[in-house]
């Protein structure tokens, strides 16, 4: 139960949603009970040079608010429609104000485009990121849309007589391997309480959320997170990278240069639905304008390919990246404004951020993930940290 | 040569600047030069973003292509950065290699160290002037010194147009077509634009939405390049929209058309000044509000159908290109507005 609690807490509080949100309790006795979890800085591996901010998070940029709602239910055979269900919601809000009536600078980037990224139309059209940010399954997007766009609504009813219209930014990765995707069993409502749970602070990995059914490198992973503080000149900033991981073959694995996929060659999983993708977000409160926030999104695929993966044909390699420093209040109106933008100097540093909080934020997604069954008994195993250890004890980059 | 206001038709509302062209826009200023024998009929068109006298500044850019454009240098910087620094060079496609290392030489000229910083990279757009022009004798006669007296013809104030500079050789709607501009205010800020009349076929041009007697039919290039300049501060997304919006200018008068096989626009904002220098970490930008884009968008529009047509009359026949008439149909262009 211990693990459990080490999750999410916040999965459970406030929901309403009982225990439909959460697996039968006899679930937990199914995985290995002894299985402990932890980041990767608490196993002693620091990746890059950087310092990690208060909780080494996306939240660690201030007014970034995330959130999840996790679902699982039931085991054994796929009974489309009713189990079994391993997935999820996860919401990243920019700040906690109202979006569409104070939007920040974003942008976007297709790595590699065989995903959903919905309303990266209007990030692009206008430079703004005026609507919530959330993950989940490939089957469960347009429902998530749904209840984003019905929270936006409750929040703000003027919403369409704005002369902004904000669409909600869902992206997917798939988790057919575990999960009853053709079920859709996310509703609106999911989306709206991931929503209304997001918070500041420390942010659940792993095995929650969006990143419930998703597996990386033929490891459990799902959501992970990490952040940066960046010396910019006479400033400190932070830039925090969130992602959802669903890709990689084992033997590309690499962890801080280490090629751990090809020394841990067991565990795994029976058959092989290929995984394929990520979504990456990145917030910082770096001063930074629409066409730099670009530049800050290609970063998050080199901390990808840090991690081994290529980018394949099949993938949905997925970037958003917004500044929340500068809230554009009265987006509409006709005069000029002004906005700082960073010093071209300092986009390096920043980039460094960026790279190394991807990487270990994908990393974290890894040794955070719990081993688990779903659909059809398959399992996909979390990876060993133990094994992970003694790899890099082996490798001299751990004592 | 009358310009098109001068025969009575003003292709939307706004006013134009003093000049009614690019200039209009303060700190811009155009170069011309002239290559010309019997055979050849070409040359070179410089737009000077900001005064000579300042020894670098780094300006926002913004771009809008049909298929993708084609040549043009400086692509890597303009579509990453969204900035540039370096005179936009309207020249013959042959030759953009010459005129590339004619702005570097240019650049190092004013400052050593611009290979790696400001006026880096150059930014040199191909025109495809093959309508009467051989390319074997474009790229031998084309030299690097006419990049130079382009720039040392630079002007702000009332611009050439017609067959002047890149104008030369080019073709549309079975015309001779040439180098078109004007511009228009925009509440405080002023926009310009310098079109390229390359490309229309015959019997498809429009002026106001009339069609004038129809062109000798044509083998030629289809392609077409155009710059918008505004003193309105516009971020690099927001100079993209303009150049799109300025592209439906150039669409109503038929020069962008399905037939187009290449297309450029280019855009940027004299006022979008990029202060990379300063100490701190940070430096001060500004942006229209989303409101104050749409009066820009319409002007952008309406200046280049101007424009597309100010070139075409100011053009002088070669080599058997007509010019498009400049009596007897203004008239009846005129009866068709009064009747709409």
């Amino acid at each position: 139960m211990s693990r459990r609690s080490d999750v999410d807490r916040r999965t459970f509080l406030g929901l309403g949603l009982g225990a439909a949100a959460w697996p039968l309790l006899g679930f937990a006795g199914r995985v290995d009970a002894v299985e402990k979890r932890a980041r990767l800085r608490e196993l002693g591996i620091v990746i890059g040079k950087l310092e990690p901010g208060q909780y080494n998070a996306i939240t660690d940029v201030d007014g970034v608010q995330v959130g999840h709602v996790t679902l699982i239910k039931g085991e054994g055979p796929l009974v489309v429609g009713e189990a079994p269900v391993r997935t999820g919601v996860t919401a990243i809000l920019p700040h906690g104000d109202d979006l569409a009536s104070a939007p920040v600078f974003a942008a976007d980037f297709t790595l590699n485009g065989n995903g959903e990224l919905t309303g990266t139309g209007f990030i692009r059209r206008t430079g703004l990121l005026a609507a919530p940010v959330l993950f989940t399954n490939t089957s469960s997007v347009g429902a998530v849309y749904d209840g984003a766009m019905r929270w936006m609504l409750e929040r703000n009813p003027g919403l369409f007589k704005s002369g902004l219209h904000p669409e909600p930014v869902v992206g997917e990765t798939w988790a057919a391997f575990l999960h009853d995707t053709t079920g859709r069993h996310i509703q609106p409502e999911h989306a709206v309480a991931a929503l209304g749970a997001a918070q500041g602070g420390p942010v659940a990995e792993g095995c929650v959320g969006g990143g419930t059914g998703m597996r990386a490198y033929s490891f459990k992973a799902g959501i992970g997170t990490a952040s940066r503080k960046v010396p910019c000149g006479d400033r400190v900033y932070t830039v925090g990278a969130l992602v959802q991981a669903n890709f990689g073959r084992r033997p590309q694995l690499r962890v801080d240069g280490v090629p751990v996929g090809q020394e841990i060659t067991e565990l795994t999983p029976e058959r092989g639905i290929k995984s394929k993708s990520m979504l990456a977000a990145i917030a910082t409160d770096a001063p930074l304008i629409p066409s730099q926030l670009q530049r800050v999104c290609k970063r998050a695929a080199l901390g990808m390919a840090r991690t081994g993966a290529i980018s394949t044909h099949g993938s949905g390699d997925l970037v958003l990246a917004f500044a929340n420093g500068y809230r554009l209040h009265r987006y509409n109106i006709a005069e000029e404004r002004f906005a700082a933008m960073l010093s071209g100097r300092w986009m390096s540093a920043l980039y460094q951020g960026v790279v190394e909080a991807t990487e270990e934020a994908i990393l974290n997604s890894l040794t955070m993930a719990y081993t688990m069954t779903g659909r059809d008994g398959n399992t996909i195993h979390a990876l060993p940290l133990d094994r992970l250890v003694e790899v890099m004890r082996a490798h001299g980059r751990l004592k | 040569m009358r310009r098109l206001r001068e025969l009575g038709l003003e292709p939307g509302g706004g006013e134009p600047g003093p000049h009614n062209a690019i200039t209009d826009v303060a700190g811009v200023s155009i170069g011309h030069a002239d290559i010309r024998t019997v055979d050849l009929h070409t040359g070179i068109t410089a737009i000077v973003p900001y005064p000579t006298e300042v020894a670098e500044r780094k300006l926002f850019i913004g771009r809008f292509a049909v298929d993708g454009g084609d040549a043009m240098s400086g692509l890597g910087v303009a579509e990453d950065f969204g900035t540039f620094s370096s005179p936009i060079v309207l020249a013959p496609a042959p030759v953009v290699g010459r005129v590339y290392e004619a702005l570097i030489s240019y650049g190092l000229g004013r400052d050593t160290g611009l290979s790696t910083d400001a006026g880096w990279p150059p930014v040199v757009v191909g025109v495809d002037d093959t309508a009467r022009n051989d390319p074997a004798l474009v790229y031998e006669k084309a030299e690097q010194s006419h990049l130079g007296a382009a720039l040392a013809n630079a002007r702000a104030g009332a611009v050439p147009m017609g067959n002047a500079g890149i104008g030369g050789g080019l073709q549309a709607f079975g015309f001779k077509g040439g180098v078109g501009t004007g511009s228009r205010r925009v509440g405080d800020y002023t926009l310009g634009v310098l079109v390229a009349v390359n490309g229309g076929l015959a019997g498809e041009l429009r002026v106001v939405g009339y069609p004038p007697p129809a062109g000798e039919e044509q083998d030629g290039p289809q392609t077409f390049a155009m710059v918008v300049a505004t003193d309105a501060p516009l971020l690099p997304r927001q100079l993209d929209r303009l150049a799109g919006r300025a592209a439906l200018g150039l669409a109503r008068t038929g020069l962008w058309s399905p037939d187009t096989r290449e297309g450029l626009v280019l855009s940027f904002s004299t006022t979008g000044i990029v202060q990379e220098e300063r100490e701190g970490s940070a430096t001060e930008v500004r942006l229209m509000g989303e409101e104050g884009l749409y009066p820009l968008f319409a002007a952008a529009a309406s200046t280049a159908e101007e424009a597309v047509a100010d070139g075409l009359l100011a053009a002088e026949s070669i080599a058997g290109l007509k010019t498009l008439p400049q009596t007897n149909w203004p008239e009846k262009a005129r009866r068709f507005l009064e009747l709409q």
